[in-house]
């Protein structure tokens, strides 16, 4: 028993530094499993067994991601991403190093940007995606893979169109895929809908480029474009035996810029029209026949877009809904196709309503139903007598307009319709609708978050001011001022005492989330998206949306560069678009700048009055703001150009001075320059050894990190930001530096972690992580130059510049590492944890900083003394334990950088992650919750035993004294 | 005669091929600088000439003229004008110093970082103290001391910490013998003979 005890306690000490525990494990993190905004060919309601009525909505987004979505919850079914499993481009550009760059990766893949598709037939069990040189059949239930095919040669997919096998069910897939694939002069497949083999091929040498495919129950169209040369915008139609894949017949269209061809099970048709006419053609495949439609209406706007939805019924006549868009409302147009004639014939027209709106077709009984969707209602038309069954007010607008929507419909009797309504915002934000109410809502803008920062509660500023003036004025002032402030406090005295009651209960039953969020401060966190969204998210509420709010003139090249948050007030820095300011509490516009808005970056220096903002051009020279807004005098900055050749120093004020440059020689670019946190304080100068002497650590503001890669090597350089001078370099030979090298400076070290040789010996490769520490002096209780000249330092001052001393230390971990933070706390008493992305294992984890102890004993046990400082045998091997995964269970997907920040408690910091996909949130306690009481602390418990103990003490006392008194009498 | 020519010829031929395997081990460089807040056309001027050895990083200053400077700029607290250091190399960078750090009261030390083609990345200029019971030498190329650094290899893990495993022929690891444990008297022998030697010290006494 006492054994085991002792057991529990020596663990106990053991795992003293640890980062996340099981019961903290959903209780203080959050995340947003996002899939990105979802496309509208490529989103829709689908059944995926035939055995149940329960549907899933599924999607490919625009950042690739394939998932299904349940329509209940809004939770994630199942996501892959398609742009993973392509293969890597054959050639890779020899000098020039390969950058994590989406352009240059997408350049390099060379044959122009992927298209994606997804395909689903009911019943079939399966959804077909394409997505770059791909095919591939997915589980509809769980996501996983049946069956992928590459196109030769990595040629793009362009079309693919889901066909009848015509086989036994019971022994294959009742559908076969067919794909159209090349550019010059197309090929189009038949393959097996269980396997992915080839059933046939059709090749086109003509060296038309390949368009689009469309198929019916009968046969297949295949449509390419004819060479300009030949006959500008003229398109052949080929039409082939689903069979054997043989040409029937063909035939030639003249057509316009824009053209649409849609597939339905007995027709398929092409539609084309000029930019903002008037009119459309519409040609059902096989036949040659042009129909011209009329989109004539008695208001005189300007068309901005049209698109064409097909309305198809299994055995009924087939529909096209023309839905047409312009400056300021939308209106849509209903046409029915004769399958034998091929014509073409306008049935109707839905109303012109002003605003923006979407449109859905979907089919109840054999007949499809329109659905229109505006901000404020929904309407469901039903075909036959083209008039509204059914109308359901909507209980909030959508975020930025409806982009685009998908509806289910279900009749129940003879005219109860029910409706439910998957709709893409503008903005965004996914959400399901059902008749009208909303369900849930996805914030798929987040997939997109490029910057973020966090808010402070400002609330508490006014007191601040108040007793700041009060410190710097004369007694009898300050102490009038105090005096009135304390009469106005007075009016706040009757509301207070009426609560006491109230907040002292709740005081003993609150449950210890309130209390800890009470004690971590009340920040929020802002983030802008690529995409010209901002979003307020409340950590302490699980990342739940505060408020969101879209730039509206935004353009698509408009990247948000920065954020700043001063005073409640955010500011975005929006490159290619202006500078808005917001109100950080609700989200409403302050002001707007559009002048001169092309920068790569933003910089804030404080300034005499307000902190000033520099911004960054693309040869790296900062250019303040306003002419006389400019920073204090002797304001250092550091850039670096977009073009990665160098990194300059800049002196800032009243005139702007480059001071020093740096740049890497030809052939190697500068891909990472770090510099220490903004926040980073350092609770002791010094080190204390065993011995209790002490080791000082080289603690510099003026120091920046920058690494510069070429083909196959990468050297590290430390700089004095002032001066430009190296103070370290290390290099590293035969290292991967395709994949990116984070690094990471704070306090008096910095790491890094690449892939390369772990030994100059040996030709084998491994993940390495390197801590480097900075001492001012090999020699304990030596402060080296410093010491002396410490109490009123300049970087200028001949011989204030010393090199550090530096201990170094190389660990082989088991995984990539893609990008590195490290946490903050208020004070930095509490130990640092280093913060890493793992982007192969999709997960962030936390790495306790002692473990990275570069003073670690190699090949020999520690001694005493070493032991007493806490340094413990080398391992080269750094395990990552699963108590580091701040992420534990969940899947965190594409987190391209981690931001932290303090709290008012010192042992706990916050760390967000956001980037390529997913958001996640979460709370750490480097050296344990230290300042806060445990989950084992009840204080209703503690209340009642000091109150029973007093009252027994009460009922007691008296019986004592009498005895007392008694007991005298009888002597 | 005419093996004597070609005696000599053979020498010479020797000759070049001496030095054109020890040439490209020595290379030269210049050093500039410029006052920070000059015009960029205002011509930089030439600080010092060193000429390095690539591979064990020797230098020796070829020339060496350091800005003027007067002992008032010196003192702690006023302004330094600034100088910014360049190299002759293409692609190189600058650094920055003060006027005060060319003080005759101080020593100066130039460091040349290398880049992988062995031309000089940057240079930079620090000071210490002069010590003051050394004389004042005359010529100013005695006065600057040069050092060459070459990015030195990072640090790699330190693997093969365990001591290598013996793998017998059948491919199984042969459990190394560990040493022999020691007997039970040889452990405990002091406490036998402090056993005899109290039996025998009190077996006297009846």
């Amino acid at each position: 028993m006492r054994l085991n005890a002792l057991l529990t306690l020596f663990l106990s000490y053991v795992s003293s530094v640890h980062a996340i525990l099981a019961d903290e494990a959903y209780h203080v993190d959050y995340h947003h499993a996002l899939l990105g905004i979802p496309q509208a060919e490529t989103t829709f309601f689908h059944q995926p067994s035939s055995s149940s009525n329960a549907s899933l909505l599924y999607t490919i987004s625009e950042k690739a991601i394939i998932g299904a979505v349940n329509p209940k919850d809004g939770s994630v079914v199942w996501r892959q991403s398609l742009a993973d499993s392509l293969p890597e481009p054959p050639t890779v550009v020899e000098d020039v190093v390969k950058l994590p760059n989406e352009e240059q990766q997408r350049a390099l893949r060379g044959i122009g940007p992927a298209k994606a598709g997804l395909l689903a037939e009911e019943g079939s069990g399966f959804v077909v995606s394409y997505y770059g040189s791909a095919v591939s059949a997915w589980d509809a239930m769980n996501g996983k893979l049946a069956w992928q095919r590459f196109m030769p040669q990595g040629q793009h997919v362009k079309s693919a169109q889901l066909i009848p096998s015509g086989r036994d069910v019971s022994s294959s897939s009742a559908v076969d895929v067919v794909v159209l694939y090349g550019t010059e002069g197309g090929t189009v497949t038949r393959l097996d809908g269980s396997s992915g083999a080839v059933v046939w091929e059709y090749e086109d040498r003509s060296g038309a480029s390949p368009r689009y495919l469309a198929s019916t129950k009968k046969s297949i169209y295949y449509v390419s474009e004819q060479s300009a040369v030949l006959a500008a915008n003229s398109m052949k139609i080929v039409s082939l035996n689903t069979e054997n894949g043989r040409e029937d017949k063909s035939h030639v269209l003249k057509t316009d810029e824009v053209v649409t061809v849609s597939s339905c099970p007995n027709v398929a048709f092409i539609s084309w029209h000029e930019r903002s006419s008037r009119s459309m053609k519409v040609n059902v495949l096989g036949s040659n026949k042009v129909n011209t439609l009329n989109l004539e209406r008695s208001n005189e706007e300007e068309i901005e877009a049209v698109s064409v939805l097909p309305g198809c019924g299994d055995s009924s006549p087939s529909h096209i809904l023309v839905h047409v868009q312009t400056r300021n409302g939308v209106w849509a147009e209903v046409f029915d196709i004769d399958s034998d004639s091929a014509e073409v014939r306008k049935a109707y027209s839905l109303l012109y309503l002003k605003g923006k709106g979407a449109f859905a077709v979907s089919i109840v009984d054999e007949k499809p139903h329109f659905t229109r969707i505006t901000d404020f209602e929904i309407e469901l038309y039903s075909f036959a007598p083209g008039i509204m069954v059914a109308r359901w007010p909507r209980n909030q607008p959508s975020f930025g307009g409806p982009g685009h929507a998908q509806a289910e419909v279900v009749l129940r009797g003879q005219s109860n319709y029910a409706i439910r309504i998957s709709e893409v915002a503008k903005g965004g934000e996914w959400t399901l609708m059902r008749n009208g109410e909303l369900v849930w809502s996805r914030p798929e803008m987040l997939a997109n978050v490029v910057a973020a920062a966090w808010v402070e509660d400002v609330s508490g500023e006014a007191l601040a001011h108040e007793l700041d003036f009060e410190g710097h004025e004369n007694p009898l002032r300050a102490y009038t001022h105090r005096l009135k402030r304390h009469l106005r406090d007075l009016e706040y005295l009757p509301a207070w005492l009426q609560q006491l009651p109230s907040s002292a209960t709740s005081g003993l039953l609150t449950s210890k989330a309130e209390t800890e969020k009470g004690l971590l401060g009340h920040k929020l966190l802002v983030v802008a998206t690529s995409t010209g969204q901002h979003v307020a998210l409340d950590p302490a509420k699980a990342g739940a949306i505060k408020w969101k709010r879209l730039a509206q003139e935004a353009s698509d090249e408009a990247r948000a560069v920065s954020l700043y948050v001063h005073d409640g007030v955010v500011t975005s820095y929006v490159n290619k678009w202006g500078i808005m300011t917001i109100n950080a509490t609700d989200g409403r516009d302050i002001s707007f700048d559009q002048s001169d808005a092309h920068f790569t970056g933003v910089i804030i220096a404080p300034g005499p009055v307000a902190p000033v903002a520099y911004r960054i051009s693309r040869d790296g020279q900062p250019k303040p703001t306003a002419i006389d807004d400019v920073a204090k005098d002797g304001t250092y900055l550091v850039t670096r150009s977009a073009s990665g050749q160098d990194v300059q120093g800049w002196m800032v004020g009243r005139s702007n001075i480059k001071l020093w440059t740096f740049s890497s020689a030809a052939g190697s670019r500068i891909t990472n320059v770090v510099a220490r946190p903004a926040h980073d304080p350092v609770s002791s100068i010094g080190k204390v050894l065993g011995d209790r002497s002490v080791l000082y650590k080289y603690l510099s503001p003026n120091l920046v990190l920058i690494t510069s890669a070429k083909r196959g090597s990468f050297t590290i350089y430390l700089l004095d930001s002032i001066t430009g001078t190296i103070l370290y370099s290390a290099t590293h030979e035969d290292a991967d530096t395709s994949s990116p090298i984070p690094s990471v400076l704070s306090e008096n070290w910095f790491t890094y972690s690449f892939f390369g040789t772990s030994d100059a010996k040996s030709p084998s490769k491994c993940h390495q992580l390197v801590i480097v520490e900075l001492y001012e002096s090999p020699i304990p209780n030596d402060r080296g130059p410093l010491g002396s000249s410490s109490a009123n330092y300049s970087s200028f001052y001949p011989g204030s510049i010393t090199k550090p001393h530096t201990i170094t230390q190389s660990f082989v971990i088991t995984q990539s590492i893609s990008h590195m933070s490290v946490t903050q706390t208020a004070q930095g008493i509490t130990s640092r944890q280093l913060l890493c992305t793992l982007p192969d294992l999709n997960a962030i984890i936390a790495i306790p900083r002692y473990l990275l102890d570069p003073r670690r004993p190699v090949d020999r046990d520690p001694t005493r003394e070493e032991a007493e400082e806490g340094l413990f045998r080398y391992s080269p091997v750094l395990d990552l334990d699963p108590k580091f995964f701040l992420s534990h269970s969940r899947e965190v997907v594409g987190i391209q950088k981690i931001i932290s920040a303090p709290t008012l408690l010192e042992s706990t910091s916050l760390v967000f992650g956001f980037g390529g996909l997913d958001v996640f949130g979460t709370r750490v306690t480097p050296s344990k919750a230290f300042d806060v009481l445990g989950k084992g602390f009840n204080k209703l418990a503690l209340i009642g035993t000091v109150a029973a103990l007093g009252l027994g003490t009460a009922v007691l006392a008296p019986m004592v004294r009498r005895k007392a008194v008694e007991r005298g009498w009888k002597l | 005669m005419r093996v004597s020519l070609l005696a000599a010829a053979a020498l010479m031929l020797q000759d070049v091929r001496a030095e054109t395997t020890i040439l490209p081990q020595l290379q030269s460089v210049d050093i500039f600088y410029q006052p920070m807040r000059s015009l960029p056309d205002d011509k930089s001027s030439l600080l010092a000439s060193v000429k390095y050895n690539v591979s064990n990083l020797e230098s020796t200053v070829l020339s060496y003229s350091p800005p003027a400077t007067s002992d008032t700029t010196t003192e702690r607290g006023t302004s330094h004008p600034l100088f910014r250091i360049s190299t002759n190399t293409p692609d190189g960078s600058t650094t920055v110093t003060s006027l005060s750090t060319f003080s005759p009261t101080y020593t100066q030390t130039l460091t040349l970082h290398l880049r992988d083609d062995d031309l000089v990345l940057a240079a930079s200029i620090s000071a210490e103290p002069l010590v003051p019971s050394r004389p004042t030498p005359q010529d100013p190329k005695t006065t600057l001391k040069v050092v060459v650094v070459r990015p030195q290899p990072g640090p790699t893990p330190k693997l093969n910490v365990r001591k290598p495993v013996v793998v017998g022929a059948d491919g199984k690891e042969v459990p190394q013998e560990p040493e022999a444990e020691k007997t039970f008297f040889q452990k405990y022998w002091w406490a036998f003979a402090l056993v005899a030697v109290l039996a025998l010290a009190g077996g006297g006494d009846k």
